[in-house]
């Protein structure tokens, strides 16, 4: 399959196993492009692939889409399921649609844009990277981030941030309930240019400012004097 | 884990099979609930019958259910699909005299639901068996509603498999996907209250709470949102009544479901691909999120 280009990969009645092979060979064999038709929101479709390759997917897509994969780059024309990009260590996720649930929990690397909006716990344990929402983003998002940077060019829902040890929230929008430990700090110079930049890469329209939150640190050591704060963190 | 779906007409002449739908969402989540499946179905019941539904763990205790029952009303139609016994039924009685009365045959005879536009169906396994018994693929009303059961804390049988009434309150089912963990307490206060409880499923709180806020003034969505205060633990549930349906989200959004809206429908799963194969078409889907509580009137 040498100087293939862009493989083409029908999913219907293919086995999820089969298609994640073909695409890992494809990988191997040093295929640019796989195109992947008929995804019907399947489940585990492009996971565990440690090669870089890009795959377009042609339709919405179900749980764990590009998990657990190094260095793949992917543009998703639908709407992704849970977990999207779950544990990146390097390359980049584009879903022109919404996201659901955990949207990029736990990368490592590499950048994840989710043009539309992004459910419950958006960048839940985000240990470096990008994680892009451009629009809303549900309950809890960016908990216990612990780097990395979770930018939401709309509202978030409650609980946003909340026991983050590090890394940064870009917020556009409103929020309807800070999380616990969770400051507004003051941009250094670039930062807030750089993530502009980046949004404008993916004609994602800005909001008109934006707010840059952090850890407040304030949960970093237990202190039996904020047993209230620690009450309801837990 | 389990998994909740199914799908309502806007209007009566929808020219679809509804039971087909509802069947190839309710396959499409057998993955996360394969010991046993139900559905609730609405009914247009003009001809004015009560709707029957009646676990019967006891094995050939189907022909005294249907007896009983011809004794109470007059069976109209009848199935007994072998473990579950589903009945339509002239009665022109109170509702809680026919329960006290089918629940006194036998303790292994429980009735699931009763009601004049509700109808609740279950069986063991995915949703293959129970349209081999009671032809779900053919139901064509405006509501087919159903739950894939994934046991955690009650036995795997017809009695404590989902859908789930209130004790001998018709127009009411629920459909949860989760774990209610103050569900002791919340049952031993119900129960002190003078409620009775048919199984020993977590679930059963949920209807049982409905009804108690209901009664005590609050509307069935003032209700759905008191549930979502008082019921600890993680959840999504569907709650049918003869003219609205509902799904409700816990505060934490730690249960999936997806819906699905157009002019003609409204859809739901826990599963965007099950919902997709439900409805043949590759619709957008949208999730509830945290502490919501959505209601559709019928």
């Amino acid at each position: 399959m040498a100087n293939v280009e862009t493989l083409t990969l029908d999913c219907r009645d293919k086995p999820t196993r089969d298609i994640n092979n073909a695409i890992r060979k494809a990988a191997d064999d040093g295929v640019k492009t796989v195109e992947i038709l008929n995804t019907r929101a399947r489940h585990n479709i492009g996971v565990g692939i440690l090669k870089p390759i890009h795959l377009i997917y042609r339709g919405h897509v179900g749980y764990y889409t590009v998990g657990l994969c190094d260095g793949v780059t992917a543009e998703i024309h639908g709407s992704a399921g849970w977990g999207v990009g779950d544990n990146l260590l390097a390359g980049e996720v584009v879903v022109e649609g919404n996201a659901a649930t955990s949207a990029g929990p736990s990368i490592r690397g590499g950048r994840i844009v989710v043009k539309g909006n992004g459910g419950p716990r958006c960048g839940v344990y985000l240990k470096s990277g990008d994680l892009i929402i451009g629009g809303d983003a549900g309950y809890m998002s960016g908990f216990m981030m612990q780097n990395g940077r979770l930018i939401i060019c709309g509202d978030a829902a409650k609980g946003l941030g909340d026991s983050m040890y590090q890394g940064q929230i870009w917020l556009g929008g409103k929020v309807e309930e800070m999380g616990s430990g969770v400051a507004e700090t003051e941009p250094e110079a670039g930062e807030l240019d750089a993530v502009l930049e980046m949004l404008d890469g993916y004609k994602i329209k800005p909001p008109k400012a934006f707010r840059k939150l952090e850890s407040d640190r304030s949960l970093w050591n237990f202190n039996k004097n904020d047993f209230a704060a620690w009450k309801d963190v837990l | 884990m389990c998994g909740v779906g199914g799908i309502f007409f806007k209007s009566a002449e929808h020219g679809a099979k509804t039971g087909e739908i509802a069947y190839r969402i309710l396959d499409g989540i057998y993955r996360r609930g394969p010991d046993s499946t139900g559905v609730a179905l609405w009914h247009d019941n003009a001809d004015g019958l009560l709707y029957v539904g009646v676990n019967c763990e006891a094995p050939g205790g189907g022909g005294r259910i249907l007896e009983a029952l011809d004794q109470l009303g007059t069976v109209k139609q009848a199935t007994d699909g072998d473990g579950y016994i589903r009945a339509a039924i002239a009665y022109g009685g109170s509702e809680e005299d026919l329960v006290d009365a089918i629940d006194a045959l036998d303790p292994a005879i429980t009735v699931s639901s009763v009601g004049r536009h509700l109808e609740v169906l279950k069986h063991m396994g995915g949703v293959a068996n129970l349209d081999a018994k009671f032809d779900l693929k053919s139901y064509d009303g405006r509501l087919a509603m159903g739950l894939t059961r994934y046991a955690t804390e009650s036995r795997i049988d017809f009695t404590n498999g989902q859908p789930l009434s209130a004790r001998a309150v018709p127009g009411l089912a629920v459909m949860h996907n989760g774990h209610i963990t103050n569900y002791h307490h919340l049952r031993s206060s119900y129960a002190l209250k003078g409620y009775n409880f048919s199984t020993q499923n977590d679930s059963e709180v949920i209807p049982i709470m409905l009804i108690d806020e209901m009664s005590k003034g609050a509307t069935f969505e003032d209700a759905l949102n008191i549930t979502v205060d008082k019921l600890d633990g993680c959840f999504t549930y569907i709650a049918v009544t003869d003219d609205c349906f509902a799904v409700v989200k816990d505060a934490y959004a730690a249960k999936p479901t997806v819906v699905a809206e157009n002019d003609e429908f409204v859809a739901l799963s826990s599963d965007p691909q099950s919902l997709r194969e439900g409805v043949l078409s590759d619709i957008e889907v949208w999730e509830p999120g945290a502490g919501e509580v959505h209601v559709w009137q019928m």
